[in-house]
């Protein structure tokens, strides 16, 4: 029987094989993709993992070195970069 | 468009968002910039550039690009030899760690005979 707190689909099913049959583990789902926050696509260089895991992780491990990194992805940022060089008191 | 003097902005990568000016003009796909970037080969799809051209000679100096940028309002902050103060206070702490380690065995120790000694 399985414990009723397993019950719930919050719960990964993981089988295992043993020597004399096939169990189910439980497991934690693991978290979402890390998305670009303007078109949603996703991110790369981002680790997908829990965040104990990304406790022990460097910054530098956890998202792109560049200006919005691990927010927007680098098309956008381009996008953005590009019309605040537009808008600057430089561009007439 | 591309000429030795044009203010740019760069748009991808660690330095995105600064201003820089071309220092050199390498081939059709690669210019030298210098300024608030890093001075490094810079592909011209990273760069957005802008109508302002400064007069400055190729391969000017670092010095003398900073000046031009200063003429025109932009600031460069240099970077601060913060690193050689941390590395010493990192050193200092290390050594008080392992002295600090070495007294604690020490004690273990001492413990661990008196239990032996009791038994």
């Amino acid at each position: 029987m399985t414990a009723g707190r397993f019950k719930s689909r919050s719960w990964r099913r993981v089988k295992v094989k043993t020597p004399k049959r096939l169990i189910t583990h439980y497991e934690r789902k693991k978290p979402k993709r890390a998305v670009c926050a303007i078109c949603k696509k996703e991110l790369h260089g981002i680790p997908r993992a829990f965040p104990k895991e990304l406790q022990s992780m460097a910054k530098t491990k956890k998202r792109p070195e560049r200006p919005y990194g691990g927010y927007l992805c680098s098309e956008c940022l381009r996008k953005i970069m590009k019309e605040k060089a537009r808008n600057s008191g430089f561009s007439k | 468009m591309i000429d030795v003097g044009r203010l740019c902005m760069k748009i991808a990568g660690r330095d995105s968002g600064k201003y820089g000016i071309i220092i050199d003009v390498i081939d059709d796909k690669f210019v030298m910039l210098d300024g608030q970037v890093r001075r490094r080969k810079v592909n011209i799809n990273h760069i957005e550039q802008l109508p302002k051209v400064l007069n400055i000679k190729k391969n000017a100096s670092h010095e003398e690009v900073l000046e031009a940028l200063k003429s025109i309002g932009i600031v460069v902050q240099e970077k601060t030899g913060k690193k050689e103060t941390k590395g010493e206070t990192k050193e200092g702490s290390k050594e008080e760690l392992k002295e600090e380690k070495r007294e604690k065995t020490k004690k273990k120790e001492s413990k661990d005979k008196k239990k032996q000694k009791n038994n």
